[in-house]
């Protein structure tokens, strides 16, 4: 009995919108009217979707500035007040780019200058380094082997 | 009229804008449902049809044409502001939890006569329809917010008769299934 109330619950609700918008078939508009008059939960969503639906009519009533058309004729000066300088609003913009650009050049350019062939770089390191390199080397997991066995 | 519109003729304009401005207002209203951003995307659209006039070509109507990019400066709108509320979703990390929340008492019984409760249907509608998809969005606004006919519906969005019908029917069907899980969560 609950099953088959729940259910016809879930109907109606499924064709409130309809109902509210007078858009359902009379046969159907009498089903969820005698619902409704025994069912207070469906019938309290009901109100809550006429209140929701009515707002539309409050936003489509809204009084719009009726001095509208000043600020259309100010905006429409002020573009073209603005269309001159819009070439010099890019410029702040090209300066970065080119800023940026010239700091990877430059960061390239002095890699290139120290950087130094492997043979060099051997020859320069000493016993302790080599060691730490050759740890570097070893997999994680024979080291951490050989630190148990320890 | 369009001739003198496409002369840059200031008066024929005036009355271009009054003859129109509720519609324009009102169409916004069904997409922004903010009273400033709606008279902000009007004046844009004013804007757009007094450069665009030479543009124009008469073989649809004025109306629909200005409906057209009325809608097109609502959508573009909606679409930059949900970027704009993504970067304040990241500021919002970098802490501002202490804001209260906007969200009713739970649990609390719907009543129709309470004041304090009107906000609530305007958050609810709100919400449903920035859930709907931007066509069925539009085919909702058009027929509700401006009382177009389908077909009138049908030549602003470059469709059929029976895809409108269709794209109402739906976005009624999922404002109804929004509404009712707003209700539930917040009513129930």
């Amino acid at each position: 009995m609950k099953k088959n109330r729940k259910m016809k619950c879930k109907e109606i609700n499924d064709m409130l919108i309809f109902y509210a918008d007078n858009s359902l078939p009379k046969e159907q508009r009498k089903e969820v009217e005698y619902h409704l008059s025994q069912c207070r939960e469906c019938s309290s969503f009901h109100e809550f979707l006429k209140d929701a639906l009515g707002h539309i009519d409050k936003e489509k009533e809204f009084e719009s500035d009726p001095f509208i058309y000043s600020r259309i004729l100010a905006a429409k000066t002020g573009k073209a007040d603005n269309s001159g300088s819009r070439v010099i609003s890019v410029l702040p913009r090209l300066a970065a780019a080119a800023v940026i650009a010239a700091a990877v050049a430059g960061g390239a350019l002095v890699g290139r200058l120290y950087s130094s062939s492997p043979a060099d770089l051997n020859t320069l390191m000493s016993e302790e380094t080599k060691l730490l390199d050759d740890i570097k080397q070893e997999p994680l997991e024979s080291f951490l082997l050989t630190l148990n066995e320890q | 009229m369009i001739s003198r519109l496409a002369e840059g003729d200031h008066e024929a304009f005036r009355i271009l804008v009054e003859r129109f401005r509720r519609k324009v207002i009102s169409t916004s209203m069904g997409f922004i449902h903010s009273e400033a951003d709606a008279e902000d995307i009007a004046q844009d659209v004013f804007l757009e049809v007094f450069s665009s006039i030479k543009k124009f070509r008469s073989g649809s109507s004025l109306s629909t044409w200005i409906y057209r990019i009325t809608v097109n400066k609502s959508l573009n709108h909606i679409r930059s502001s949900k970027r704009h509320k993504l970067i304040s979703l990241f500021e919002s990390f970098a802490g501002d939890e202490d804001k209260p929340s906007a969200e009713p008492a739970s649990g609390s019984e719907y009543c129709p006569d309470d004041g304090l409760k009107k906000s609530d249907q305007a958050k609810a509608l709100e919400q449903a329809m920035n859930r709907l998809a931007p066509n069925q969005k539009t085919a909702f606004v058009l027929s509700r917010y401006d009382d177009l006919s389908y077909e009138e519906i049908a030549d602003v969005m470059k469709t059929s008769v029976p895809a409108v019908e269709s794209l109402i029917f739906r976005a009624k069907q999922n404002l109804q299934k929004s509404l009712l899980a707003y209700y539930s969560n917040n009513f129930k």
